[in-house]
């Protein structure tokens, strides 16, 4: 391993983490040194900054390596680029990088050269990988998607936009995702190297309380669906008496068609952990747990890497930088169940059990996990915490909407041109994101309906897009924010039998504690499946909205409680559809079994 | 048990809360939690045998089954459920053979499962494989044409290492 900014420059330098802990740490690599005046050592911590944006060499190509980019094949573009500079002989730096969101360029690669604007090229396929690096290096960025920005010095490049030229990047603002597709995610270097850390550097400085009061003034919510306020949990949890607390980050994203936090976890999982710190100094917590997707094997493999970087450095373990509090983070993975990703259900599995969830009160502050006070908070709550903490409050407030200040990443998929991960700020239009971001339907599509919030969220009719992305303004049109996923629906899909789908899910990962989700939604289904095969009767739109009711009152938590709000929506706003199931033994998108010869569903 | 799945088990801890993690350790080495296995587990970690069993049957990545070698998830959430996913899920299981309501086919290499989201939408339809050595292969933009040259290839990989019967 080559010399690296976490290091010490000189044998003057005082740093020797984690033996002797200090607050200035963090502080003294990108700014320093500060334990000591060398200017030759300035030199050396100057060059290294350099080094990471342009490799030893003056030349980097950046690979983006995520299970997006991964699931299109960009394992092979890797290779290619690989066996390029080995067969070139070029002295080329190869380095990966996370994703940006902008999945429709998947696979991607970023080509630098000092001197040179950095070029990004999408859609790249290995055997176009040397032409590609050639015509760079040669000067020529005609070719490339866009270009980071102007240097005067290369060919094409007034042909090419630059990033803040195109609409669906500035459109956005990106606090969280800051780092998603720059840094390198298995390097806590180069997250130091962008300001990483300074967060938990600046709330070490102050007492609990005061960080506590940011969070309040930043008007923080939950990002995982409820939206709670982050701050009043904190709090909660550290008014209780107890010499045993938690931080469990809760990145299981259970919610089909949701992939935000698995994009941030990849692209930037040091922010998570930052994030967990502040919430472990501020409440007294000394032990965090995150837990993490079943599926999601690429982010926990980058999470551990980064605790493990933590550790090594002193931010994690004994005396972090010197504060005089202990805190370290454990990794758990899911094993493969919706209800776990519900706050106190994730609880049971970590202590063991089935991932069923708990009753509350008493609530997780008071007694979460191993009985003791916890706090579950989302990841992406947490790398707001982080963000708030660096950059203070008052600008992170006045980003975002009335009660609820900052940005949510949302996951864009379906009938859109640009599907991907968006952060905006909250109280953006699902009409800006759709249309503008994700470029709208393609072309001689029309949208029928925005799914909001996943199965839990449920359908806004195309007509009500105008609505801003907010916890409040969407409940009042009877849908959840949920976890900030939009699905567009194209005048193809038939609505009912998407609804029949999510209630699919719905029977299949009921935990069957209680009555309610247990029973109630495979009565629910049976009854859709009888609607889309021709044969429902008026009856069964009051029986669903009977039952729909039952189940949001009655049932033990809010997975069941949300099971029916697709089917509420949908009653709500699309009613026509299921009437001409009902009375004209026809589907509108000739999708259900009503319009073909099908029989039945299984099972 | 096998010698390597207890060995394993010896390091995930020995203690009740350790039942998942214990579990998804058996399933990785064993390919499967036998009732064999479930016993000794709850013997080493002294919880009651239905526990371990309700546990082991609750999870989706869990099975008390024999799955084959290769292990393929269909995502049927909504964005690949509108982006044409059934179809994926009927042709995998026609062209390996597997009937409705099996899931593995008569030659063990190949487990056919669907999957509520891999998390990777943008790329919708998606199937995930899950391979023998643990690590999972995700293929987005998947259609029948994708997934044939993807099971030829797992064949292929599968005659190399003699797992074919």
């Amino acid at each position: 391993m080559s010399w690296t900014l976490m290091d010490k420059c000189c044998p003057k330098c005082w740093h020797n983490p984690p033996s002797n802990p200090c607050p200035k740490y963090i502080e003294c690599r990108i700014k320093g040194p500060l334990c000591h005046d060398s200017s030759e050592c300035r030199k050396l911590r100057a060059r290294r900054l350099n080094e990471l944006m342009f490799g030893r060499h003056g030349i980097k190509v950046r690979v983006a390596l995520a299970s997006c980019t991964l699931a299109v094949g960009a394992a092979d573009v890797y290779y290619a680029v690989q066996e390029f500079v080995r067969e070139s002989g070029l002295a080329v730096d190869v380095d990966i990088v996370g994703c940006h969101g902008l999945d429709f360029i998947d696979p991607w690669i970023e080509v630098v050269k000092k001197g040179l604007p950095p070029a990004i090229y999408a859609n790249v396929n290995p055997e176009e990988v040397s032409n590609i690096v050639s015509s760079y290096l040669s000067g020529d960025v005609s070719k490339a998607f866009a270009i980071k920005y102007r240097t005067g010095t290369a060919k094409g490049e007034f042909l090419v936009p630059t990033l803040d030229e195109l609409e669906f990047w500035r459109k956005q603002v990106r606090l969280v995702g800051r780092n998603c597709g720059i840094i390198n995610p298995e390097s806590i270097e180069e997250y130091v190297a962008r300001g990483g850390y300074l967060g938990l550097v600046r709330a070490i400085k102050k007492s609990p309380d005061e960080v506590i009061e940011e969070i309040r003034l930043a008007k923080l919510r939950g990002r995982g669906g409820a939206g709670f306020p982050t701050w009043i949990k904190w709090k909660a949890v550290k008014d209780q008496v107890s010499d045993v607390k938690y931080v469990v980050a809760n990145a299981e994203e259970g919610d089909p068609s949701a992939f935000s936090n698995r994009l941030l976890i990849e692209s930037d999982p040091f922010i998570v952990i930052e994030g967990m710190i502040i919430a472990g100094y501020v409440t007294g917590a000394n032990k965090g747990y995150i837990f993490v997707g079943a599926e999601f094997d690429l982010a926990a493999e980058r999470l551990k890497k980064a605790v493990e970087e933590a550790r090594k450095y002193g931010l994690l373990g004994d005396n972090v930088l010197g504060s005089g509090f202990s805190f370290d983070v454990e990794v758990f993975q899911d094993a493969g169940r919706y209800t776990s990703g519900e706050e106190t259900a994730l609880l049971e599995e970590i202590e063991g059990k089935r991932s069923s969830p708990r009753v509350r009160p008493p609530y997780p502050v008071s007694r979460g996990l191993w009985g003791k006070p916890t706090v579950v908070n989302n990841v992406e709550t947490l790398a707001h915490a982080a963000v708030i903490v660096r950059e203070g409050w008052d600008r992170y407030a006045t980003i975002g909407a009335e009660k609820s200040g900052g940005t949510k990443m949302v996951s864009v998929s379906g009938s859109v041109r640009r599907p991907g991960v968006y952060e905006v700020p909250i109280g953006t239009s699902v009409k800006t994101i759709i249309d503008g971001l994700a470029g709208g339907p393609p072309e001689g599509v029309k949208l029928k309906a925005i799914e909001v919030g996943g199965p839990a969220g449920g359908f806004l009719p195309a007509s009500e897009m105008d609505v801003p992305l907010d916890y409040d303004e969407l409940l009042k049109l009877g849908v959840a924010m949920g976890s900030g996923i939009l699905i567009a629906i194209d005048e193809h899909k038939c609505i009912v039998d998407l609804v029949r789908q999510f209630m699919v899910f719905f029977v299949s990962e009921s935990c069957g504690k209680c009555v309610p989700c247990r029973v109630g939604t495979r009565e629910m289904l049976e009854i859709l499946n009888r609607i889309c095969c021709g044969e429902g009767g008026q009856e069964d739109l009051e029986l669903l909205q009977e039952l729909g009711e039952t189940l949001k009152n009655a049932s033990f938590c809010a997975l069941g409680s949300g099971a029916p709000i697709p089917v509420l929506s949908t009653i709500r706003y699309f009613r026509e559809e299921y009437l001409t199931h009902i009375r004209e033994k026809r589907c509108p998108a000739d999708t259900c079994p009503v319009s073909r010869e099908v029989v039945r569903y299984e099972g | 048990m096998t010698v390597a799945g207890s060995k394993h088990l010896k390091k995930e801890g020995m203690r009740p809360e350790n039942l998942v993690q214990a579990l998804k350790t058996i399933q990785q080495v064993e390919g499967h939690v036998s009732p064999e296995s479930a016993r000794a587990i709850a013997q080493q970690l002294r919880v009651p045998y239905s526990e371990v069993f309700s546990v082991a049957t609750f999870y989706h990545l869990l099975s008390t089954e024999s799955l084959g070698k290769y292990r393929i998830y269909v995502c049927t959430g909504i964005t690949c459920y509108i982006k044409g996913n059934m179809e994926n899920l009927k042709y995998l299981k026609s062209v390996l053979g597997i009937k409705d309501g099996h899931h593995t086919s008569s030659d063990e290499l190949f487990t056919v499962e669907e999957v509520s989201c891999l998390s990777c939408c943008s790329h919708a339809p998606v199937v995930a494989v899950h391979m023998p050595d643990g690590t999972k292969r995700i293929v987005g933009r998947a259609n029948p044409e994708v997934l044939q040259k993807m099971i030829s290839e797992l064949r292929l990989l599968a005659h190399k290492k003699g797992w074919v019967k």
